[in-house]
């Protein structure tokens, strides 16, 4: 992946969170405050306002201008949380191209970095359900030589597996915790918000989209 | 003197805690980010940015927050921080109204953040 498939992949994620404003919204509703796809759309049609408008030499350019977006005007906790994650991850994606072993690395620094910020682990019905597996399956494909394309077709089932898991926990962070057993049979609205991401980015490498 | 930052999701919580610390610790140094850049709910990375940089004080900065979304941005911004100034901020886990009239009275007395931080160390909630 380059700097170009890295702006067009972003790209395809904000026109999924749009399209996807009201389900997600709606997974907020049942365990939330009804704001996660509002407050995500507001923050990618800023990213793709930021995308035309700038310019970029690197793949870990293009994730810090949408980290930097996300964190001034999402307006909610998923701002500083995917602010974070793409973040952190700009900062291991300097060279021109990204290859499997790359973005394991950068994802790996992601997560640390949403670890730190949400004060959580994985289990606690967050997006670190989706993307602590993501970075599993993902690992384990580059270890066994499998292409980016099969890695992320492999990484998307298990975002979507990580989705169904967080039905059957209880959410012990964020808003949903003051619900306790209440918050069960749910899926985490971020873990959607995640999961969509990936099957973006599986789609555009498998040259679907 | 120590200042002191009230983060809310709400601007009318903040609003109504800044109303009640006006009538028993009026002069302080407060400053409030509450909601969004429209006045409705939620956090808003540049009213928290801008309420911690005109707080910053060498004496010291206490922060409360109501929710975890308010905690993240704040959170956020103090990362950007270099570690001078960074060091002068405490964020304090007490609750938001009764940690907020604690603080206030304690730093119209003239506390310093050590006293201020001991205070709301004793109000420490799971948040």
């Amino acid at each position: 992946m380059n700097v170009n498939d890295t702006i067009a992949l972003m790209k395809l994620i904000a026109q999924d969170i749009e399209a996807n404003k009201e389900y997600l919204t709606q997974l907020d509703t049942a365990i939330g405050d009804a704001d996660h796809g509002i407050n995500l759309s507001r923050g990618f049609a800023a990213v793709l306002k930021k995308l035309d408008e700038a310019s970029f030499s690197a793949p870990g350019d293009v994730l810090k201008a949408t980290a930097m977006t996300l964190i001034s005007t999402v307006g909610g906790a998923s701002g500083p949380l995917y602010g974070t994650l793409f973040l952190k991850m700009s900062g291991e994606l300097k060279a021109d191209e990204i290859t499997l072993p790359d973005f394991c690395g950068a994802l790996e620094a992601g997560i640390q970095g949403v670890m730190a910020r949400g004060r959580s682990a994985k289990g606690e019905k967050t997006m670190l359900d989706v993307l602590i597996p993501v970075l599993d399956s993902l690992k384990e494909s580059a270890q066994a030589g499998l292409s980016a394309k099969d890695a992320f077709d492999k990484a998307a089932l298990a975002a979507q597996e990580g989705c169904e898991y967080t039905k059957t926990i209880i959410a012990t962070k964020g808003r949903a915790s003051y619900l306790g057993e209440r918050s069960l049979g749910h899926i985490d609205p971020g873990c959607m918000s995640s999961c969509l991401m990936i099957k973006a980015a599986a789609e555009f490498l498998g040259g679907r989209r | 003197m120590v200042s002191l930052i009230l983060i809310s999701h709400s601007p009318k919580i903040v609003e109504g805690i800044k109303d009640m610390l006006d009538e028993m610790a009026k002069g302080i140094p407060l400053f409030v980010a509450g909601g969004n850049n429209a006045g409705g709910l939620g956090s808003d990375y540049e009213l928290i940015k801008d309420a911690m940089h005109k707080a910053h004080s060498p004496d010291g900065v206490i922060i409360l927050f109501d929710l975890g979304s308010s905690f993240m941005t704040a959170d956020t911004v103090l990362d950007e921080m270099d570690d001078a100034m960074k060091s002068n901020f405490v964020v304090s886990r007490a609750p938001l109204v009764e940690g907020a009239i604690a603080a206030a009275i304690e730093i119209s007395f003239g506390a310093n953040l050590e006293d201020v931080q001991a205070t709301l160390k004793e109000m420490e909630m799971m948040k």
